[in-house]
């Protein structure tokens, strides 16, 4: 018998700057120590089946991210209470639910706080306004993304010395593009140096599907 | 707090940031106004390799069992880390409180490997504390080192305060006891210091002198005063089930070097190969219990959740029932989807069935070292093992569906001839023949790998000259000739030069001390990595400081020459050393310690096996 598990977490610093793959070897080794076993896959080299929803890149801090873990078992419901207890510090389970449906990512909430010069935000709406494209070079493999057909809106503001952005973006086909890479891309075209002082995921919005 | 708010911003441009967080599972969380003293474990290599160290582990937990001190850890920072915290006028910081390392009481180095002493130095640079012993005063860090490489402390000499001979588990706790008195009270450090070389084990290079002959070579290696030993000799702990170990080990977040949870099965090995150090510093043989081990083999799946462990030691086969005890962990490790290895284990039709059934989850490669291509070469080494053994395991290995099969030897031992390379090419080709003869349609990978021989300290080879580059690079290539003609063979073959430093540091003397120095201030780090080692830089290290390298490396020394590390007392004699040197030259063999006691004088120690010899 196999249930799948929808786990809803957050995850803040220190722990946003594990990697993906991390994460789920993380996952793994706390569920072992919680002697809960979960449903591996077959072959040479078993994995259990851990499936974060949305990747998290390094260094994202987020307020609700989930993963569906399949178990052998039922789950107890102090679960996420045993969780918290062994987690690493930045991250939280919130609550747990037995997936009987599918979810899809619709569209995300993102906050960025970059230390930058005080013109920044002018510079930045400038840019934004020339429909700017994000080039994306992966094992030789080039990705343009026009960067309008996956944002929603944006808001550039002065806050406590820093820079805040904020930005909709629409999930497209599964598909997105990242805070971060705009604002490399922003940084590169106009040479202004912005350092990113944390990355963060307030809201993602989901799709029920059957 | 700060420090660990900059280090913070400071991650989103580095590669693997995960390396700086600390933050791990089973971290020991403390509040440092609390303790009396501050101890800071320095792996002088990346974050991965430090926290694949057993010794690191072991001692931050035992010094962390105290409640007076606080032991933290740092690594060395990758060099775009580097060239950031340079940037930002940051120093070393420890990664359980973010506290910058000048503010510790002691510093500990972890000397595993010789290529890690540059970047010893970049460290302590990092840290912003004077490089040189001397010049640290009262109120700075106290700088010790242990591990392996201390039983040749002299390239370090001028660094280091207080060497760690031996095994710390004892030891590194009487240092502390001293600390603690020479903190609190009006104790001079030069005081502290000489307090610090009464304890046995410790070894501080600044109350000994060196005199040199006009050769070069050393005259003598004296104490200054009266009561500083005259030679310091080694610490062991004589029982492995009394001693410390761990079972809620420190667990990275990341993906290190040997990502699985590692168990110490037994101490030492007393096979007696003649090239290996190890095998003559972690004398004598010391075993583990079996319920000891099951335990902790229990309790470390339960505290860690690795998916792997891994039963450690210089030679598994010989740890007595091995098969019962990986048998008996099995039986809750399989349950929980967590693999067993067994490194070192020498391969025959028994535990080629154990590995069968306890690496399920993974089809393990094969791997072999026989050391040397030829029986003579291998009764000169002393190596046990017989080429029939190699092809009827090999075969056995073949039929049970094992595809990989690895072998290692060295190029360059002493006595070698062209016909003991040839030999290596004689036994790939053969192991060949027998996967065609068996004949399976899936495909075979034999890979071959050699490294150049290095001549270490304490072993019965410790007198030889290493083979010059010249001759490395012919015997390479005599070998890569001749492996061509094989099918699905790979070669591959170690640095020369990397090689050739080594025996240079490993053998060298106090004089290398400004060599290192040299070396880091013209550039040299991370010697181990392919992608910075630098020979040329080393070469320039070495002329700016008038010293010809292959003094320390292609120089045969006589058996009475004053060697430097003559200082240190390992418990095997030197007359052993030199029976075993002029066996060698005969190929005479020498058993194995579980046979018979071979007198190389560390039952002195009145350890493990030897008790009752």
């Amino acid at each position: 018998m196999a249930n799948r598990y929808r786990f809803y977490f957050s995850r803040d610093l220190p722990a946003a700057f594990i990697s993906h793959l991390d994460m789920t070897r993380l996952f793994e080794r706390l569920f072992r120590r919680l002697d809960i076993k979960l449903k591996f896959t077959q072959g040479f080299n078993p994995h259990p089946k851990i499936v974060f929803i949305l990747p998290m890149p390094v260094g994202l801090c987020s307020k609700e991210e989930i993963f569906e873990v399949e178990c052998e078992q039922e789950l107890s419901s102090d679960i996420i209470d045993s969780l918290n207890k062994i987690l690493p510090e930045g991250l939280k389970m919130l609550k747990v639910e037995l997936a009987t449906d599918k979810i899809q990512v619709s569209d995300m909430y993102y906050q960025c706080f970059v230390e930058a010069e005080e013109e920044f935000c002018k510079y930045f709406d400038e840019f934004m306004k020339k429909s700017p494209i994000i080039n994306k070079e992966k094992e030789g493999k080039v990705t343009v993304k026009h960067v309008w057909n996956f944002l929603l809106s944006y808001e550039c503001k002065k806050v406590e010395g820093n820079i805040k952005i904020s930005f909709h973006i629409n999930v497209v086909n599964g598909s997105y593009v990242k805070p971060e890479d705009i604002l490399r891309e922003f940084s590169q075209e106009y040479n202004i140096e912005c350092r990113i002082v944390r990355v963060e995921r307030v809201k993602v919005g989901y799709k029920r599907v059957i | 707090m700060i420090v660990k708010d900059k280090v913070f911003k400071l991650l989103y441009d580095v590669e693997k940031p995960g390396r700086y967080i600390g933050n791990e599972i089973n971290i020991v969380k403390k509040e440092p106004e609390k303790v009396d003293i501050r101890f800071a474990i320095c792996f002088p290599d990346v974050y991965e390799i430090g926290m694949s160290n057993l010794g690191l582990k072991i001692l931050y937990h035992l010094l962390n069992e105290r409640e007076d001190v606080y032991c933290e850890r740092a690594f060395m920072p990758w060099v775009d880390m580097q060239k950031k915290m340079q940037k930002e006028g940051m120093k070393l910081f420890s990664l359980e409180t973010f506290t910058e390392l000048d503010e510790f009481d002691i510093i500990g180095f972890s000397l595993s490997y010789e290529m890690s002493y540059t970047n010893v130095l970049k460290m302590l640079y990092l840290c912003g504390l004077p490089l040189e012993s001397k010049k640290r005063e009262k109120g700075m860090p106290i700088v010790i080192a242990g591990g392996p490489c201390t039983y040749n402390p002299e390239p370090l000499w001028e660094f280091i305060d207080v060497f760690v001979i031996g095994e710390g588990e004892e030891v590194i706790l009487e240092i502390i006891d001293l600390y603690k008195k020479y903190k609190f009270s009006n104790m001079a450090k030069e005081e502290f210091l000489h307090e610090c070389a009464a304890i046995e084990g410790c070894y501080v290079p600044l109350l000994y002198n060196v005199g040199y002959n006009p050769d070069g070579t050393i005259k003598s290696i004296t104490p200054v005063s009266e009561n500083v030993p005259p030679k310091v000799r080694k610490r062991i702990v004589k029982d492995l089930d009394t001693s410390y170990f761990p079972t809620k080990m420190i667990t990275p977040l990341i993906e290190v070097v040997h990502d699985r949870i590692t168990l110490e099965i037994f101490r030492g090995c007393g096979r007696g190969c003649r090239f290996c150090q190890a095998g003559v510093i972690y004398r004598p043989v010391r075993f583990r219990s079996a319920e000891k081990v099951v335990q902790y083999a229990k309790e470390l799946v339960e505290n860690c959740g690795c998916n792997e462990i891994s039963l450690v030691s210089l030679s598994t086969s010989d740890y007595p029932n091995i098969d019962e005890i990986a048998r008996e962990i099995l039986k809750f490790a399989e349950d929980k989807k967590v693999n067993i290895s067994l490194p070192s284990l020498r391969l025959d039709s028994t535990s080629l069935d154990l590995l069968k059934e306890v690496e399920k989850v993974r089809k393990p490669t094969l791997t072999f070292a026989p050391e040397a291509g030829t029986q003579r070469l291998r009764d000169v080494i002393n190596k046990n093992i017989k080429e029939e053994d190699i092809y009827s395991t090999v075969k056995l290995a073949f039929e049970r569906g094992f595809q990989n099969i690895k072998l290692y030897f060295m190029l360059g031992l002493p006595l070698e001839k062209d016909e003991d390379i040839i030999g290596i090419y004689t036994i790939a080709k053969n192991i060949r023949e027998i996967y065609k003869d068996i004949g399976l349609k899936k495909k075979v990978r034999i890979t071959v790998s050699t490294s150049f021989f290095v001549p270490k300290p304490h072993t019965p080879f410790q007198w030889e000259a290493q083979d010059s580059i010249e001759n490395m690079q012919r015997k390479m290539k005599l070998l890569k000739e001749n492996l061509k003609r094989v099918k699905d063979v790979e070669y591959n073959w170690h640095d020369f030069y990397l090689s050739k430093l080594e025996a240079v540091l490993s053998r060298g003397d106090r004089k290398l001390s400004r060599v290192i120095k040299r070396a880091v201030d013209l550039g040299c780090q991370f010697d181990d990595w392919g992608e910075f080692f630098d020979f040329s830089r080393w070469e320039k290290a070495f002329w700016l400081e008038n010293i010809d390298w292959r003094f320390y490396s292609d120089r045969k020394r006589d058996f009475d020459e004053v060697l430097p590390w003559d200082i240190i007392d390992t418990g095997v004699t030197k007359e052993f050393l030199k029976k075993e040197c002029l066996w060698a030259y005969e190929s005479k063999t020498t058993s194995s310690c579980f046979e018979r006691c071979t007198g190389c004088g560390v039952a002195s120690f009145r350890g493990g096996i030897c008790i009752g010899k």
